[in-house]
């Protein structure tokens, strides 16, 4: 089985991310204590971002197995679980994008740009070479 | 239905309530996202989960960031019904 998990660096990365999260509860703070209640609603987006960043560490956003690949992108993301042979086809449109299209018709779009350059490059040609191994 | 959804929903629901003094027209139309959340877990508990967990993520929408208690919950709902369906769907290839 292999695992790709969120990059930590650039700004997709889980660090920036973090950093902004806890910029968000600061300034929701600070907007509080100004007598702004519309500061709640900032620091509930930190403390929520917070935990999206955790899961992000904690988690991998694509996996992939023995017979099929298992995706999710976000806590509050779809899961996707597609068999190698029911792909059709990997498309790669540029660093950024790069799609699954299934037999079914439905096109996933893979989350390549929150992996590192190695990850990405890993993810494409392992996926490629198993959906060439299932026909 | 999960309890994550539950805790979610009642979670808006006191917002709801919360706001209603200071902003009475706000908390009318949180009330009705609300009422469309509810619909959603009474759905999921009489057994149409999909629609109802759809349901529940529409009218938690406008509470987030507190809302994504609910959003979670219903989409750890469709998140078991993707993985039993595709359970079902690789037995009956094999």
């Amino acid at each position: 089985m292999k695992t790709f998990f969120a990059r930590e660096d650039t700004l997709m990365g889980t660090k920036f991310q973090t950093w902004a999260a806890g910029l968000l509860v600061v300034l929701g703070v600070l907007a509080m204590a100004t007598g702004a209640a519309v500061g709640g609603i900032q620091v509930g987006a930190g403390i929520l971002m917070f935990f999206a960043v955790r899961w992000a560490q904690q988690n991998p956003l694509v996996r992939l197995l023995d017979d099929h690949m298992d995706m999710k992108a976000a806590p509050a993301a779809g899961r996707h679980l597609v068999l190698y042979r029911d792909m059709a086809e990997l498309t790669v449109e540029s660093k950024a994008k790069a799609f699954v299209t299934t037999k079914r018709g439905e096109r996933l779009r893979l989350p390549t740009p929150r992996f590192t350059d190695a990850d990405r490059e890993s993810l494409l040609s392992t996926l490629k070479e198993r959906i060439q191994a299932s026909r | 239905m999960n309890a994550q959804s539950v805790i979610g929903v009642a979670l808006n629901a006191a917002l709801c309530g919360a706001v209603r003094a200071e902003m009475p027209t706000l908390s009318l139309v949180l009330a009705a996202c609300v009422a469309c959340s509810a619909l959603g877990l009474g759905l999921c508990a009489l057994g149409s989960k999909k629609g109802g967990a759809y349901l529940i993520i529409a009218g938690a929408v406008p509470f987030v960031p507190l809302g994504l208690i609910a959003v979670l919950g219903a989409r750890k709902v469709l998140d078991a019904m993707a993985v039993a369906e595709f359970e079902a769907r690789r037995a009956g290839r094999e």
